[in-house]
């Protein structure tokens, strides 16, 4: 086999990470401007460079943020020839966004493209409790299927698949407690996660409280405020420029929105499938090829059902896997490298993107795995229950 | 007790189904060629549709179904559903699944139970379909 002809032709060159966290005081779009500028700065590349914008999408689940106002481009003054407002779906912005930039660049009407994304959960929610909702609306967001029997928040509409998995397959509380610990451990060892510097043991996951069973506390996300940013261009001007080139070797999509209510078949899984397939063959690769993944993981859950979708083990075996105790620091599969969104920050898929890009180029610190060449970065929808069925699921591979 | 929670998003495509609600009937979107069951509203997947789905109705269905996947929030996310309460999925008799608020106890949640539709109004216009213990 051999890679796709456009496999490695084009490259991240810059990358822009805000202060992230439970970091609270700047807007949406001010997080996007600084994340833009840090990236662009990172690059080398001087704001006249930029022909092409994008902006990640800001808020996953919570329905379209009504904002339309202001723009990071023009805030920054960049000439670019075009805009486009939320790239991506559910939790997934990196591929969605890279595959719109390659096209881009591909046509002539860009040399560069930036690409930033941001949240404010902390913020907005402190808004909310001050001001009420003024500023922080969003678009048709209550009143969708589900809401109306009490499942108002991500943790009850996502537990139906873990629960699930836990029927069909004999999956243990415990045993999802290995992923939360494992990335805790990550986290550790990153200055910029959120849990850096609180550590947990699995007694402790088991002590967490259930907020709505299967999951507990610990099986959840962070929240977070912050932005990220990346450049987009090709390799070959890539190497031109003053950081090593990360090049896009593959990028694959998946969805299982067909039959989703008709036969409950994918209830235990991600949309992995095609992904996996299209990416790996794009970047003519195989798992034992990955020398870090980095997993969408707005629960525990989904960690999970990743492990099996990409056939680090059976279906279905995944707890067993996790006993096995493979994931953490020092472990033969570094997953969530940084801590992920569980541990780390929540910032999408830009989160995993990230971490991927920062492996590679190894400043990973502490937390750097030796000789990390090929990383799996993924994202993933999550809403696959609620009204807005987003079943997305992307893999991107990178490589140095 | 006055119910305070949110109300309903009713759209072109699923007017059929809570004008049905409002009337005490548990409908479904049905083929009207080979018979097949959908919820939510959905385009027939064996055959050739009519334009904007002309072929698909929302007809009276049996209303029962088994429990199929569970969830029970222990933490009180909005003050109209005090936890504990049970968050399913229901498989319908039909064949589609549902995820619905269930009305019996946490303890009897158990995937495979039996259970039957019966309609709560929400408020002045607004009907929706919960489900219970399949009475015997
Ligand atoms: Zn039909």
């Amino acid at each position: 086999m051999a890679r796709h002809h456009l496999s490695g032709r084009y490259s991240i060159c810059g990358l822009g990470v805000t202060p992230v966290g439970r970091v609270t005081g700047n807007s949406l779009l001010w997080n996007e401007v600084e994340a833009a500028r840090l990236a662009i700065e990172d690059a080398g590349l001087e704001r006249k460079d930029i022909g092409a914008a994008l902006q990640a999408l800001s808020d996953p689940g919570g329905g379209m943020r009504m904002r339309h106002d202001d723009a990071f481009p023009r805030v920054l003054g960049l000439p670019v020839k075009i805009y486009c407002e939320n790239v991506g779906r559910g939790g997934e912005y990196a591929a969605m966004a890279i595959v719109t930039a390659m096209q881009l660049i591909e046509l002539g009407v860009a040399n560069y493209v930036v690409v930033s994304g941001a949240r404010d959960d902390w913020s907005r929610s402190r808004a909310i409790k001050k001001r009420g909702e003024r500023g922080t609306g969003m678009a048709a967001r209550l009143g969708r299927w589900g809401h109306f029997y009490g499942s108002t928040t991500a943790a009850v509409f996502h537990a139906l698949i873990a629960s699930r998995h836990i029927e069909l397959y004999g999956t243990t509380s415990e045993q999802l407690g290995r992923i939360a610990v494992a990335q805790r451990e990550w986290a550790c060892l990153n200055p910029q996660a959120t849990m850096y510097g609180a550590p947990i043991t699995i007694e402790d996951y088991m002590n967490s409280p259930m907020v709505a069973e299967p999951y507990r506390l610990l099986d959840m996300c962070q929240q977070s405020d912050g932005g990220i940013a990346f450049v987009v261009t090709t390799t070959e001007r890539a190497k031109d420029l003053k950081r090593p080139p990360i090049k896009i070797m593959g990028i694959g999509f998946g969805e299982h929105m067909d039959h989703l209510l008709q036969t409950g078949d994918h209830l235990t899984s991600l949309a992995v499938d095609t992904a996996r397939e299209q990416a790996f063959s794009q970047a003519d690769i195989k798992l034992d090829d990955v020398d870090v993944a980095q997993l969408y993981d707005c629960f525990t859950g989904e960690v999970l059902f990743q492990i099996e979708g990409y056939g680090w083990c059976k279906k279905g075996e995944g707890g067993a896997f996790l006993d096995a105790g493979h994931l953490g620091p020092g472990g033969d599969v570094p997953i969530n490298t940084g801590g992920g969104l569980l541990s780390g920050f929540h910032m999408g898929n830009l989160t995993c993107f990230a971490e991927g890009v920062q492996q590679l180029r190894g400043e990973g610190g502490a937390r750097q795995v030796k000789d990390a060449e090929i990383a799996l970065v993924t994202g993933h929808g999550g809403e696959i229950l609620s009204g807005q069925m987003c079943s997305i699921h992307s893999s991107l591979i990178l490589g140095r | 007790m006055t119910y305070n929670g949110p109300l309903p998003s009713v759209t072109e495509e699923t007017e059929g189904f809570f004008e049905a609600a409002r009337n005490g009937v548990f409908a479904l979107h049905r083929c009207a060629h080979c018979r097949t069951w959908y919820w939510p509203a959905s385009a027939c997947r064996e055959c050739p549709n009519e334009p904007f789905l002309a072929n698909m109705r929302w007809e009276q269905a049996s209303g029962r179904g088994t429990l199929y996947s569970v969830v029970i929030p222990r933490r009180t996310f909005h003050p109209a559903f005090p936890a504990p309460f049970v968050y399913a999925l229901v498989k319908l008799d039909e064949g589609p699944l549902m995820p619905c608020g269930v009305d019996v106890p946490p303890e009897q949640a158990k995937v495979g139970l039996p259970v039957e539709a019966y309609m709560v109004k929400l408020s002045e216009d607004y009907t929706v379909p919960r489900f219970r213990a399949l009475s015997t």
